[in-house]
């Protein structure tokens, strides 16, 4: 042992007695204290409530390490209660020490910020971060047994505030143990009563819908429900994290640490969601005679009349191209027929539209999430024909395209082995043969009239899933956006830690100060890892060379599901909702 | 490598080819004598000549003349010469001579037919004729929309791969499958057929049509490889009957048609041959140890 490292508080004063923890080639000073006689360490520590939380962290109590004197110069100079550590040349390492009360600390690893993963996964990757740092605070040549372990090391900075305290505040009776409340009869009534609602809306928002599969639920149909979904999941959620959050709890500071600023995350969320969409929904209410004119022609004009525009041009040999006539007029027909359906229908709810308007820009006043969520579902409303009208089309598209595959392999005297997965000659009869034949150039020659119409319909399909796409993307940004995250990045960063660095420093008032700490925060990938995982599955499932293969082997193309974009918050190992309220 | 020059004359006649034995000269020396004497020049080579190469192109002939029989019933049709429902019975007639025959031919030759087989050759026609009989309003108005000169180009492409690629040789002894090139030329001629019969105005015509290319192409070729094993005057004179059918009836529409097809058929039966068997003087078939041995079995 060569060099000792001192880790000094900045801020405290430089005559005094010592407390603090002493390791192999390492001494951390909590505090220093100014009277002369010997103090009841012990004592005063014990009786303190938030030290108790503490003391498993940093391995022990602190302990009288000796005497600090400042020289003239600036210099400092221990002499320490160990006679063998006086004389050993020593170097201070500042630190400034983080007030546990408002949740700073330093830390090696970066704060998780994902509460959905298990504490222990998360701190398994402490040791590696820790061993390079202590490279540097060792002499070359000594063996890793001797190594400072930091990880106690800022356990003990992070406590050194509370010692502080507890040493200088002279001896205070013990604070009140808070006893659990008996809940009343009334409480009990109520919270039964609020159970049940709750447990009855989230019966209908997660109702299967039997007849698409039995997956579907109802929730994935509609934006609205699922917006209403991820609302009561929160409120469900939000007794137990107040609950959690009033114990302050010191021991495990960092998860505490991360349920704290999510929950005041999504609590600012909702709140900016419900003024902006107060706004956005008063304007609606005033105007809402106007945009219901407006959305009327628009959605008359668009979704009506471009579509019998489009079919009747395909009828009349579009582009010099020569469908057959008999199946293009059948087609045609058929796709009016729904067109002018629809056209009807929307021309009776047409009166309705401004009353629907203006219910929306009321159900603003629940958020702008809402907003965007029941525009999403009337865009789907107005624009089903053209769903059911792409369902049937791409139904026989994809149906003729695998019989026109399989003919040609007819043709040419093959036939695909389902076992090997692989093409073999096969000997067919020769009734299989001659009717094989004759399919395969009806085939060949319907097969172009119906790709065209098909083409046509998955043209406005994939214009609508753009639209949803994006409505979608809003509303995914405003359900989950970090805005405390990103003010607490921006106002006070040692409340996000994500890791330490030392600096090396030149003092004034400390000459053999050496190096300081500092803690760095967490990067912003990690404050917008949601964000990351979100724009990994949008693009994937948006992406243009999955679209267009979709597209040109006729299968059907689904916006994404919508359980996949919404990110759940809750913490990992919660029961379900219905406990939760007990 | 003087001395192994000297050694090489001595022991030429003790020279063997083994490798277990020390012998003085290296592993890969062979004598200049005994160099390529192993090569053997159009080893297995039997000339063809013309006789039986005549008769073997009978088959293509007759595949020739099918073709232009085809092509005439099917102007016929188009110009409203003939009645439709007289090439439907003459299509149901052949399909009635072509099946005694076939019998006929398998008693010769000592197989039977079970039951079995027979009905399902009865149930699949029977099949094939309400399924064209069903089909026959869909075909008519396929190719509405494309010009003439496509399915006149398109007829013509596939009758070509219907010709090339079509089995000409004579069957094995044993039953044995047919070989996929007769598959995709058999399904060629149908397509061509069937793009042909889309031209024509009335259902029945189209039915009429595409049951007699269903006889003259599917089923004739395998009368055909059945009448290999027929003596040779039965061959030529089945090749004479189609031919002069061929030639009657093209040039019924145009002298210059039936010139057209004379030629053709007189080019591959007789000329062709000719040109084949002047041709085996340049073949030149290198043959020796270092091929694949070839094993005679029996």
């Amino acid at each position: 042992m060569r060099n000792l490292r001192v880790f000094w508080p900045q801020n405290s004063r430089h005559n005094g007695t010592l407390i603090g923890w002493l390791h192999d080639n390492v001494v951390v000073i909590a505090t220093v204290v100014e009277s002369e006689s010997n103090i009841d360490i012990h004592g005063l520590l014990e009786g303190h409530e938030k030290w108790l939380e503490l003391k498993e962290g940093c391995r022990d109590t602190p302990v009288n390490l000796g005497r600090v004197h400042r020289s003239d110069e600036g210099f400092l100079s221990i002499t320490f209660e160990d006679k063998a550590l006086n004389g050993i040349k020593t170097h201070f390492v500042l630190y400034a020490r983080p007030s546990l009360y408002y949740m700073q600390f330093y830390s090696l690893s970066p704060l998780q910020l994902d509460i959905t993963i298990k504490a222990d996964e998360a701190t398994s990757n402490i040791a590696s971060g820790g061993r390079l740092v202590q490279d540097i605070l060792l002499e070359p040549g000594l063996r890793q047994e001797q190594c400072c372990d930091l990880r106690c090391i800022t356990r003990q900075m992070n406590a050194s505030a509370v010692v502080e305290a507890a040493l200088n505040s002279s001896k205070q009776p013990p604070l009140p143990t808070s006893k659990p409340r008996a809940p009343s009869q009334a409480w009990k009534g109520t919270r039964q009563i609020l159970r049940l609602a709750l447990d009855s809306l989230f019966g209908i928002c997660n109702l299967p819908l039997f007849i698409f599969d039995s997956t579907t639920r109802l929730k994935d149909v509609s934006a609205t429900i699922q917006q209403f979904d991820v609302r009561l999941e929160q409120f469900s959620f939000f007794p137990s994290q107040v609950r959690l959050i009033s114990t302050r709890s010191r021991k495990d500071i960092a998860t505490y640490s991360a349920q704290y600023i999510n929950f005041y995350n999504n609590v600012w969320l909702i709140f900016n969601d419900v003024v902006i969409g107060t706004a956005v929904g008063t304007a609606l209410c005033e105007n809402h005679q106007y945009l219901g004119q407006l959305l009327y022609t628009y959605t008359e004009l668009w979704t009506v009349r471009y579509v019998i525009d489009a079919l009747t041009w395909l009828d009349d040999w579009p582009v010099g191209l020569k469908l057959n006539t008999e199946l293009s007029r059948a087609l045609h027909l058929s796709f009016m027929a729904m067109t002018n359906i629809w056209g009807y229908a929307l021309n009776a709810i047409s009166g309705h539209l401004p009353l629907i308007i203006y219910l929306m820009g009321l159900s603003g006043s629940t958020g702008l999430t809402m907003i965007l969520s029941l525009s999403s579902d009337l865009l789907s409303l107005l624009t089903i024909h053209i769903y059911l009208s792409y369902l049937v089309a791409t139904t026989a598209c994809h149906r003729i395209l695998l019989t026109a595959g399989s003919l040609w392999n007819l043709f040419r005297g093959k036939r695909y082995n389902v076992l090997q997965n692989r093409l073999d000659s096969w000997d067919y009869s020769l009734d299989q043969l001659l009717l094989g034949t004759m399919l395969f150039t009806l085939v060949a020659f319907l097969s172009p009239t119906i790709v065209v119409y098909y083409g046509l319909f998955a043209a406005a399909r994939l214009v609508t899933i753009l639209m949803h796409a994006l409505s979608e993307t809003i509303l995914a940004v405003m359900n989950h956006f970090p805005l405390f995250v990103l003010m607490l990045r921006i106002k006070d960063s040692r409340r996000l830690p994500g890791g330490i660095h030392f600096r090396p420093t030149k003092r004034a008032d400390i000459q053999n100060a050496l190096l300081t700490v500092k803690s760095v925060p967490i990067a912003f990938s990690r404050i917008f890892f949601q964000y990351l995982l979100l724009w990994g599955r949008l693009s994937s499932h948006y992406h243009p060379v999955r679209l267009i293969g979709h597209v040109a082997t006729a299968s059907f193309i689904n916006p994404i599901p919508r359980y996949s974009i919404r990110y759940s918050m809750l913490p990992v190992g919660s029961t379900s909702p219905k406990e939760k309220l007990e | 490598m003087t001395n192994t020059n000297t050694a090489i004359s001595r022991d030429e006649k003790d020279w063997q080819r083994v490798l277990w034995k020390r012998l003085p000269y290296p592993d890969n020396y062979v004598p200049p004598t005994h160099f390529l004497a192993s090569l053997r020049k159009n080893a297995n080579f039997t000339p063809y000549t013309y006789g039986p190469l005549v008769l073997a192109s009978t088959s293509v002939c007759q595949h020739v003349a099918n073709i232009f029989i085809f092509l005439s019933v099917f102007l016929r049709l188009k110009e409203h010469t003939s009645n439709p429902r007289f090439i439907v019975w003459l299509a149901i007639l052949l399909f009635c001579v072509g099946y005694v025959t076939w019998e006929v031919l398998l008693y010769r030759q000592g197989g039977t037919w079970t039951r079995e087989s027979r009905s399902r050759v009865m149930r699949s026609a029977i099949l094939v004729f309400l399924a064209l009989l069903s089909l026959a309003p869909v075909l008519k108005t396929l190719t509405e929309a494309t010009s003439s000169d496509s399915i006149w180009a398109l007829a013509f492409f596939l009758f070509t791969l219907h010709t090339l690629l079509a089995d000409y040789t004579a069957p094995r002894l044993q039953e044995s499958r047919e070989r996929l090139t007769s598959v995709l030329s058999m399904n060629a001629a149908i397509s061509a057929a069937v793009v042909l019969a889309s031209r024509l105005d009335s259902d029945l015509s189209v039915f009429a049509l595409v049951l007699f290319s269903v006889q003259m192409f599917a089923l004739f070729p395998l009368l055909r490889r059945r009448l290999f094993s027929t003596p040779a005057m039965f061959r030529a004179f089945i090749t004479g009957i189609l031919s002069f059918a061929s030639i009657s009836l093209m040039s019924a529409h145009s002298s210059m048609a039936g010139w057209i097809v004379l030629s053709a058929l007189l080019f591959i039966t007789f000329v062709a041959p000719a040109l084949l068997v002047w041709a085996q003087r340049y073949k030149n078939e290198i043959r020796g140890e270092w091929d694949v041995a070839v094993p005679e079995v029996g």
